[in-house]
């Protein structure tokens, strides 16, 4: 497993590093310059990387020793794709209803929607700590630290 | 010397920036008490609570957060056998067994002791050696500072993680989104596709608040633990230690405070390494070794007091040459470009006030940790009740006003997204995302300075070898670049023939 994370993560590298080359020829030279090194040394970087999972042959070299320390690369890519993507669409919702809904309603919401979907099934505790939350972030940043945040529903534009 | 010192005290003994102190060391303390939670990341959200306070309340407060949070760790860490950030690990050895054996309140006490000792050596070495170091590097020219971004980039990449080439990785995906924006030198529009957001570039307080506070959310809520820990392992026996019975660590507290302030101002070695080295060092010099590894209070005691050694020490090369050591001094340097300072040999010269009054800062919430730490310990290891599952759903929101808070902008906001997801795939891929961060910092500085040095010298490379000071540190980057390649050759090759 260790092995196809590194020869996918390399090969992502490499395309995005090829994709960000071919922007430099519309570059005038000399801005191009840094680029040109950066993206070189990467793509370079990104190749040595995938031919080293094809050198590795201990299982150590594999990153197999790594399930014993602990290591990210010993499991899979993922723990739990379902709550990965379950809390990932919470996210893009949360960023979408901030710009339409305000930030304290759109985090109140966040908070709870996020833990029931997760599976805490305390649902006072969660509606609780939200209220507290909000109220919290709203003492510190809005009254002490007078930070503007964006405008609730019911706020006049 | 200490005239500088003298003149800043009265700035920072106010009530306004003692009471920040005193927040930043009881929110640090908290989050480093939370595994899963660095001082990087508590410094980075909490970065933009302080953009509308003076520079000495708000570098006070992330003084105070770094301080606490370096102690914060030993909590789970002691109670739990969980390092609550990555220089506590070394605290596991003999904080749990303490534990297990009904020493957990001493074991904290020790390990808060230490921390603070540590903490006071760490700060007074950065009062000493700033100011001359700082003087030194005004004679810089830009091989200098090209040589010094290359040496700090190099010898993080190589040094930070098992893979030097992952390590370079990291450097090369900072040093691109550095590169984002317009062009310094000939105002070209680099990678900006038209967008006016991309104009200026990718703002360093959206790149952090996305790296470090973003994956810990999302690799908490994929485990989505629904119980914090149980009251039950969180209850303190009152104790009482006499004074007499602090002597016994002197010894142990020189040698571990000399090796945390020298491994914090190499770049890339961080506490967790200074930690290691103490506890073997305080094992060999033990008439009792066997009992290391099974609740010794001297292991606590090295391994407490090295990681906070290097607290103030890593700072060094961040505010003398604006070359940061490690993560969290990128952080800091961030915090200090955020209130309009930029780092480096100039910041004495044009913010004598703010640098000095900072140095004490990290002085004073050393002793502010200790009496904090001393009287609420019962209380901060409360914050291990709150279940993994909610504490990754509030994390987002507080994370999210940091990044909004830059420009008052939700496209920010989907930058700290992208970055944290880019975060999240390089910890599953063993990628450090440290080299990272330093790199946006040092990239440009690299950038400007090459491309300053070529034009002067009629695009000749032979400038940047030609100053002795140059010539050192490529030399110094070479051992950096080849040391661990030689250490890997001969462990092949011990292991072949074995």
């Amino acid at each position: 497993m260790t092995l196809d994370k590194d020869r996918i993560g390399s090969l992502i590298v490499f395309i995005f590093c090829a994709v960000a080359w071919t922007f430099l020829d519309d570059m005038p030279a000399e801005a191009a310059f840094f680029p040109r090194l950066i993206v070189g040394f990467a793509m370079a970087l990104s190749v040595i990387w995938g031919f080293s999972t094809l050198w590795a042959h201990t299982p150590e070299q594999k990153g197999d020793a790594d399930a014993v320390d602990g290591s990210a690369s010993a499991g899979t890519f993922m723990e739990n794709p379902r709550n990965f993507a379950v809390f990932s669409a919470c996210l893009v919702a949360y960023i979408i209803l901030i710009d339409t809904i305000g930030y304290f309603t759109s985090s109140a919401l966040f908070v709870i929607g996020a833990s029931l979907l997760l599976g805490y099934r305390r649902p006072l505790v969660v509606v609780s700590t939200a209220a507290a939350f909000v109220l919290f972030i709203y003492v510190v940043f809005v009254v002490i630290f007078e930070r503007p945040l964006p405008l609730e529903f019911f706020q006049p534009q | 010397m200490f005239d500088p010192f003298i003149t800043a005290l009265p700035h920072v003994l106010t009530f306004e920036v003692l009471f920040a102190m005193v927040i930043g060391v009881i929110g640090g303390i908290a989050f480093g008490a939370l595994p899963g939670l660095t001082a990087t990341l508590g410094i980075a959200v909490l970065i933009p609570v302080t953009f509308s306070l003076a520079p000495l309340t708000g570098l006070g407060m992330i003084a105070g957060i770094y301080q606490g949070a370096m102690y914060g760790g030993a909590i789970p860490a002691v109670l739990l056998r969980i390092p609550g950030t990555p220089a506590a690990i070394a605290t596991t050895f003999d904080g749990f067994p303490m534990a297990q054996q009904g020493q957990a309140a001493y074991a904290l006490r020790v390990a808060l002791v230490s921390s603070a000792v540590g903490g006071v050596v760490s700060a007074i070495v950065l009062m000493t050696l700033a100011p001359p170091l700082s003087e030194f590097a005004l004679s810089f020219g830009p091989a200098e500072y090209f040589m010094l971004a290359v040496f700090g980039l190099a010898s993080i990449s190589v040094l930070l993680g098992a893979n030097a080439v992952k390590g370079l990785l990291s450097a090369c995906f900072g040093l691109f989104v550095g590169i984002v924006g317009i062009d310094p030198m000939t105002g070209y529009e680099r990678y900006t596709f038209d967008s006016m957001y991309l104009i200026s570039g990718f703002d360093m307080v959206v790149l952090l608040t996305g790296l470090y506070a973003i994956p810990p959310a999302l690799i908490m809520a994929e485990k989505a633990i629904q119980h914090g820990v149980s009251g039950d392992v969180l209850i303190l026996r009152k104790t009482h230690t006499r004074l007499s019975e602090w002597l016994i660590f002197w010894k142990t507290w020189v040698r571990s405070s000399v090796i945390g302030v020298v491994i914090g101002i190499i770049p890339g070695a961080g506490g967790n390494i200074a930690a290691f080295m103490a506890w073997n060092e305080a094992k060999r010099a033990s008439k009792n070794p066997e009992r290391f590894g099974k609740g010794e209070p001297q292991g606590l005691a090295a391994a407490e007091c090295a990681n906070n050694g290097d607290s103030s020490t890593a700072l060094i090369p961040a505010v003398t040459l604006g070359i940061p050591g490690n993560a969290v001094s990128a952080v800091i340097l961030g915090g200090l470009l955020v209130h309009g300072m930029q780092p480096g040999p100039g910041l004495f010269r044009d913010n004598p006030e703010v640098i000095y009054g900072f140095m004490i800062e990290m002085l004073l919430t050393a002793i502010i940790m200790l009496v904090l730490g001393r009287y609420g310990a019962r209380l901060f290891i409360q914050v291990l009740r709150i279940p993994p599952v909610l504490l990754s759903t509030m994390l987002v929101p507080m994370t999210f006003i940091g990044a909004y808070a830059i420009q008052n902008s939700v496209f920010d906001i989907w930058m700290c997204l992208a970055f944290g997801l880019i975060g999240y795939a390089m910890e599953k891929t063993d990628i450090p995302v440290a080299p990272a961060v330093l790199a946006v910092i040092l990239g440009p500085m690299a950038e400007v300075n090459l491309r300053r040095g070529l034009l002067i010298h009629q695009n000749d490379y032979s400038f940047l070898i030609e100053r002795p000071i140059s010539l050192v540190i490529l030399l110094l980057t070479i051992l950096v670049c080849v040391f661990p390649m030689y250490r890997a050759l001969r462990h092949r090759f011990r292991t072949r023939h074995a």
